[in-house]
């Protein structure tokens, strides 16, 4: 068994990879769940899961403990998915087609046997912009003031994606 | 004899629904959603949708387990940064010497090697004492190329750093040729060396807290060359890094 993390990991101990598998492992499935949801793309999810751990052991450091680790890996999670999506230009952001919705609600059947697949594919036709400001804020919990910050948006933005992603996830659970 | 219905705006209702309607037009909104069972409804149906969505899982497991290409990637990351860390560019470099020999130098003056206090053991390290060697800097070659540039403790610790990468390089390289030489005399000295360099490390975290970055460097690289050298079956050769 995996011990829980503690709060704060001193430089010295990060040093080497095989000790960071223990944090990798306590936060691992938390992270895969937002990039999952975020991207709708299963194989870029995996990958972003990567990126963000890779970063996390870059930036462990800088951790001095004034969040939960968990708060921290997910800002990091946030931070750099929201990064890919916008810089990744060779694909659509947005899932469009029937195959690629088809494949998403696999995967998230699969990977999160408990969810709600209606609400899953819903999320997932979503625009980026209003699919991320939903998955902040009225899944991951963010208040409206956080997500901004996060986002790099106002607050009114914000509300205006969010409202706008809740009626569309509402029509999407009509149909 | 009516006035006509005001009904809350659809924004109103969404944050009737999670919560952030302001106290004023909340009372007015359930005051009016008593009266209209289109709204009601509505933020009904709103409220079942947020509640759904806060339910979802937050936690998913990927397809395959993705520690092994990640750990990959750290190791090669870790090794990139041990093996190729160029030098800042001197103003009066030392014509000749080979680059690592050059910074084994500098790292050797630094350390005060001759000042190390002892071999290291497994659990607890000695702080190997740091008196540097006084020489002077303007007629020694290796010292002025070692001052030049370094105007600040972050920079002269991110020097540190660089050497120290290159030091520990040099004495892996030393303790191989001992260890098949089956020379004891020269596997002490390289257990020293290593002792001082975890002592200088800790020595440069203490004094410069804001160099610990350079620190944790020094720790990697000298973690990483004790473990490949390490005989098989031997007692860890100092702290888990």
């Amino acid at each position: 068994m995996v011990p829980s993390t503690p709060n704060t990991v001193p430089p010295a101990e990060r040093g080497e990879p095989p000790a960071f598998e223990a944090v990798y492992r306590e936060h691992y499935r938390r992270v895969y769940a937002l990039t999952l949801r975020m991207t709708a793309d299963p194989q870029r999810a995996e990958e972003l899961t990567q990126d963000v751990f890779v970063k996390v052991w870059q930036t462990l450091d800088t951790f001095r403990g004034e969040s939960r680790l968990s708060t921290w890996i997910h800002t990091v999670a946030v931070r750099t998915t929201l990064q890919r999506i916008r810089t990744d230009t060779r694909r659509e952001a947005r899932v469009t087609t029937t195959d690629d919705l088809a494949r998403y609600g696999a995967e998230a059947r699969r990977a999160m046997p408990e969810t709600r697949i209606d609400l899953e594919r819903a999320i997932a036709r979503l625009p980026t912009g209003a699919r991320t400001v939903l998955l902040l804020v009225d899944v991951e919990g963010h208040a409206y003031e956080d997500a901004a910050k996060l986002l790099d948006v106002t607050v009114g933005t914000v509300k205006s994606q969010l409202h706008r992603a809740r009626k569309l996830v509402m029509e999407a659970l009509e149909r | 004899m009516s006035e006509p219905v005001q009904h809350p705006t659809e924004t109103e209702l969404f944050d009737l629904a999670d919560g952030t309607l302001e106290p004023p037009a909340r009372a007015a909104a359930e005051h009016h959603l008593a009266t209209c069972a289109a709204c009601a409804a509505e933020v009904a149906r709103m409220r079942r949708t947020l509640d759904g969505l806060a339910a979802l899982p937050r936690a998913a497991e990927p397809a395959a387990d993705l520690w092994p290409a990640l750990l990959a990637r750290l190791e090669a990351e870790r090794a990139e940064a041990d093996g190729v860390i160029p030098l800042r560019p001197r103003r009066s470099p030392v014509e000749g010497a080979a680059p690592w020999l050059r910074r084994a130098a500098v790292a050797v003056l630094l350390l005060g090697a001759g000042a190390v206090a002892g071999r290291m053991s497994a659990r607890e390290p000695q702080v190997a004492s740091l008196a540097p060697v006084p020489v002077n800097a303007a007629e020694d070659p290796v010292l002025r190329f070692a001052a030049d540039g370094a105007s600040t403790p972050l920079e002269a610790a991110a020097d540190i750093q660089r050497t120290g990468t290159a030091f520990v390089m040099a004495l892996g390289a030393f303790h191989d040729l001992g260890a098949r030489a089956g020379d004891d005399a020269r596997a002490q000295a390289y257990e020293a060396a290593m002792g001082a360099m975890y002592g200088a490390a800790r020595e440069i975290t203490r004094l410069a807290p804001e160099a610990s970055t350079g620190s944790a460097e020094v720790y990697r690289a000298v973690s990483t060359v004790r473990q490949s050298t390490a005989p098989a079956g031997d007692r860890p050769l100092g702290p888990r890094f």
